[in-house]
């Protein structure tokens, strides 16, 4: 996750974990960001080699991909709220007394992780588990009284709930499990000398070192090889709480001119995203208008589908397809059809980074709709307009380029401003494909330091000034171009029957 | 009548125009007219009778359903109702729109665009002059029609009269053949009326290029043309020198002088 007071620079056990194999491999490790259930699908597509965010080791996943040998062992651990101590006095009592007769509480996880399968097992009833995209957002349901009880994984529920005061973790259930780092499928080599850097620092007492730092040593890891070295656990615990500040507390430090300056740094990939999608986007409703005015079928058709298809479906599903989907597709269509790879690096071709991906996805979206502006700015102009201009000897694509586009454009000119304080607004979406734009930097703090809706109401409150400055500098610019409205429509009244 | 070139060829002419529109009126039925060098003719005719499907017909804007048009007894390849054009007839229907200026009704100067600009359009996009070369025609046609000094003003700041002006200068500077005026006072108030009256009169009586006067205003037809074709629902019905058009005492043309219908 991204540090609050650097959002560029990631922190958590993983990452150190991943610098300690990289330091032991000799490799440079650069961390791909992704959203928790594109993690797989980043590394198949092959923007990553490998994936490691406490994936559980299941049979169902082995399936798909390669695991390494296992870094941690974890419990299912469940934590209620402080005040509920006295009302629920011990698990059982959760789950419908100890006869199982009475209610069940209302539980919040995480979404596809394996607790859900541990709380059916105890007989919880599917409509009795909430489940979430990330795993903060169960604490504070259960903070702000909507479940009764979490049940995550031991790490998990260390960091979010560990210290806060309002919540207590009760026993783990004994429920254990292991992490692994994933592989693509075969890929036996990288997989092999990961697993061997594992082993040394296992045995060397490096990982369960690493471990007690960020407070999530457990006896348990003893039972996959981690050795913590024979007098070395006083010295260890001497500096626990000195490390601990560096790691955990220092990720949880909030301060607001820190976190301000942090989001006025992310806005500018939010307006360089516009900046750049915008404009484009312009091109390309041109480009469609013109297209679907055309009187040639072959041209108009497929114009009008591409707008229809990109108008009638979201931007966010078009967003996780193209960043996430398209490269699984590419190389499944590669493995189908030899010949494509053969002609076409299909991995390289689809797997643009993400800041492209997105001004792609952008403009190409924003574009649907700008072509359907672009295209009722060119039917707003009068007909005596086009005949005067054939009639100086302009020819049909001079009148399109000089008379015609050029007043349209300005009189579409509020609908594409409009369009522009839109994009501004909709590039938050990208913080899905792991674009660190406003929006994704402002999530990535407030659940650093628990203080999202703080944050978010920050970020909010740039965007609004973003969308104000915006409209105030496009009609500033329009202005100073000399592109003004169209006032009263001019009309040739020549042979005024002629459409 | 007026100074006739030596050749007995007609600049321009058109015989035989058939046009309908979709909803099956008829434009042009039959419709034939000509012009010679040096020549101006008005066109009368009541409201509907097809006075500006013609002027456009000539101009090589309207498709039209049968007939020709010739220029220098050249037939021009025109685009037929329904047919798609070809490239080459696009072009030749180009090149005739060229030595054709046309004055609108309601001007039709390009909005986004200086007055300057737009003098300067044809010369430079029609034609394909240099920029210098549009801009010294572009100021020459402005001043002409006595517009020179605002050759840098938005098109839209002019009055209604100043940018009738502005519209034969933009005609002008693609130094036509023939000039072709669709009812260039009808939009005006009587005293822009009589400014722009006062130019066309006096283009008129250089006789420095054929002229087709589409008006309702029968004194500026009176002072400025040579000729006067009166037209009834789509054709030409009568065509005589304008003195005798003024003074004959057909009973039609008497009704159309006195009360602006043909029939009653």
């Amino acid at each position: 996750m991204p540090k609050a007071d650097d959002p560029d620079a990631l922190t958590g056990f993983e990452i150190e974990l991943m610098d300690a194999i990289g330091r032991a491999l000799d490799l440079r490790v650069e961390p791909v960001l992704g959203d928790w259930l594109a993690l797989v699908d980043l590394m198949k597509s092959g923007r990553a080699d490998l994936a490691i965010n406490g994936f559980e080791v299941t049979e169902e996943r082995a399936a798909e991909v390669d695991f390494s040998a296992p870094y941690y062992v974890y419990d299912q651990q469940p934590t209620i709220r402080a005040a509920d101590r006295a009302r629920f006095g011990d698990f059982a009592s959760m789950r419908g007394g100890a006869d199982g007769t009475g209610t069940f509480v209302p539980v919040a996880t995480l979404n596809g992780a394996a607790s859900v399968d541990v709380l059916l097992e105890f007989g919880w009833p599917r409509e009795a588990i909430r489940e979430y995209d990330d795993g903060l957002a169960p604490y504070a349901e259960l903070k702000a009284g909507r479940v009764d009880l979490v049940v995550q994984d031991g790490v998990v529920a260390q960091y979010y709930a560990g210290g806060d005061p309002e919540l207590v973790n009760l026993a783990p259930l004994g429920q254990t499990g292991t992490y692994a780092a994933l592989f693509r499928k075969g890929d036996a080599a990288l997989r092999g000398e990961f697993d061997r850097a594992l082993a040394g620092l296992k045995s060397s007492g490096e990982l369960a070192a690493l471990y007690r730092r960020w407070k999530i040593w457990t006896p348990e890891q003893a039972s996959i090889g981690i050795v913590e070295r024979v007098g070395d656990s006083v010295a260890t615990g001497g500096s626990e709480t000195a490390a601990g500040a560096d790691g955990v507390d220092a990720a949880r430090a909030f301060a607001w001119p820190a976190v301000l300056w942090a989001l006025a740094k992310a806005c500018v990939n939010t307006i360089l995203l516009t900046v750049l999608a915008m404009p484009l986007a312009v091109v390309v409703g041109v480009a469609l208008a013109i297209a679907m005015r055309s009187a040639r079928r072959r041209i108009a058709w497929p114009a009008r589908a591409y707008v229809a298809l990109v108008r009638g479906t979201p931007l966010l599903v078009q967003l996780y397809l193209v960043y996430y989907s398209l490269p699984a597709l590419g190389l499944w269509l590669a493995g189908e059809i030899p010949s494509l790879a053969a002609i076409l690096d299909v991995q390289a071709a689809l797997t643009w980074p993400a800041f492209l991906v997105a001004i792609v996805v952008l403009a190409g979206n924003y574009g649907a709709y700008e072509a359907e502006v672009q295209r009722a700015g060119l039917e707003s102009v009068p007909d005596g307009q086009r005949r005067a201009a054939l009639a100086l000897g302009f020819t049909h694509r001079t009148t399109l380029w000089r008379i015609e586009l050029p007043q349209g454009f300005r009189t579409m000119l509020p609908a594409t401003i409009n369009d522009l304080n839109s994009m501004i607004k909709d590039s938050s979406l990208v913080s899905l494909i792991a674009v660190p734009e406003l929006m994704q930097v402002a999530l990535g703090i407030g659940k650093a330091t628990f203080m999202v809706p703080a944050v978010l109401v920050a970020a909010a409150a740039y965007y609004l000034v973003l969308s104000l400055v915006a409209d105030r500098l496009a009609r500033r610019l329009a202005a100073a171009r000399g592109l003004g409205i169209v006032p009263g429509a001019q009309r040739g009244a020549l042979a005024g029957g002629a459409r | 009548m007026s100074a006739h070139a030596s050749t007995d060829v007609p600049i321009l002419e058109c015989s035989g125009l058939r046009k309908r529109w979709p909803d099956g009126r008829v434009a042009l039925d039959d419709a034939s007219l000509v012009l010679h060098e040096r020549e101006v003719v008005a066109v009368v005719g009541p409201n509907g009778c097809g006075k500006s499907t013609l002027l456009a017909a000539l101009a090589g804007l309207e498709t039209v359903d049968a007939g020709d048009v010739r220029f220098r007894g050249v037939a021009v390849a025109l685009p037929r109702t329904g047919a798609r054009p070809t490239k080459s007839d696009e072009e030749a229907a180009r090149r005739h729109r060229l030595r054709i200026g046309v004055v609108f009704q309601s001007y039709g100067l390009f909005p986004h665009l200086s007055v300057g600009a737009n003098c300067m359009a044809g010369p430079r996009h029609g034609l394909g002059l240099a920029a210098n070369e549009a801009e010294r025609r572009a100021r020459a046609a402005l001043a002409r029609v006595g517009m020179e000094e605002v050759f840098g003003r938005a098109a839209t700041e002019l009055s209604g009269g100043q940018q009738q002006r502005v519209a034969i200068a933009r005609a002008l500077a693609n130094d036509p053949d023939v000039l072709l005026f669709d009812e260039p006072t009808s939009a005006l108030d009587p005293q822009r009326t009589r400014e722009v009256g006062a130019l066309v009169r006096s283009l008129a009586a250089e006789h420095r290029r054929a002229m087709v006067l589409v008006a309702h205003d029968l004194d500026l037809v009176r002072d400025a043309a040579d000729r006067v074709a009166l037209m009834e629902a789509g054709r030409l019905v009568a065509d005589l020198p304008v003195k005798n058009f003024f003074a004959t005492s057909d009973p039609m043309i008497r009704r159309f002088r006195e009360h602006g219908k043909t029939v009653d």
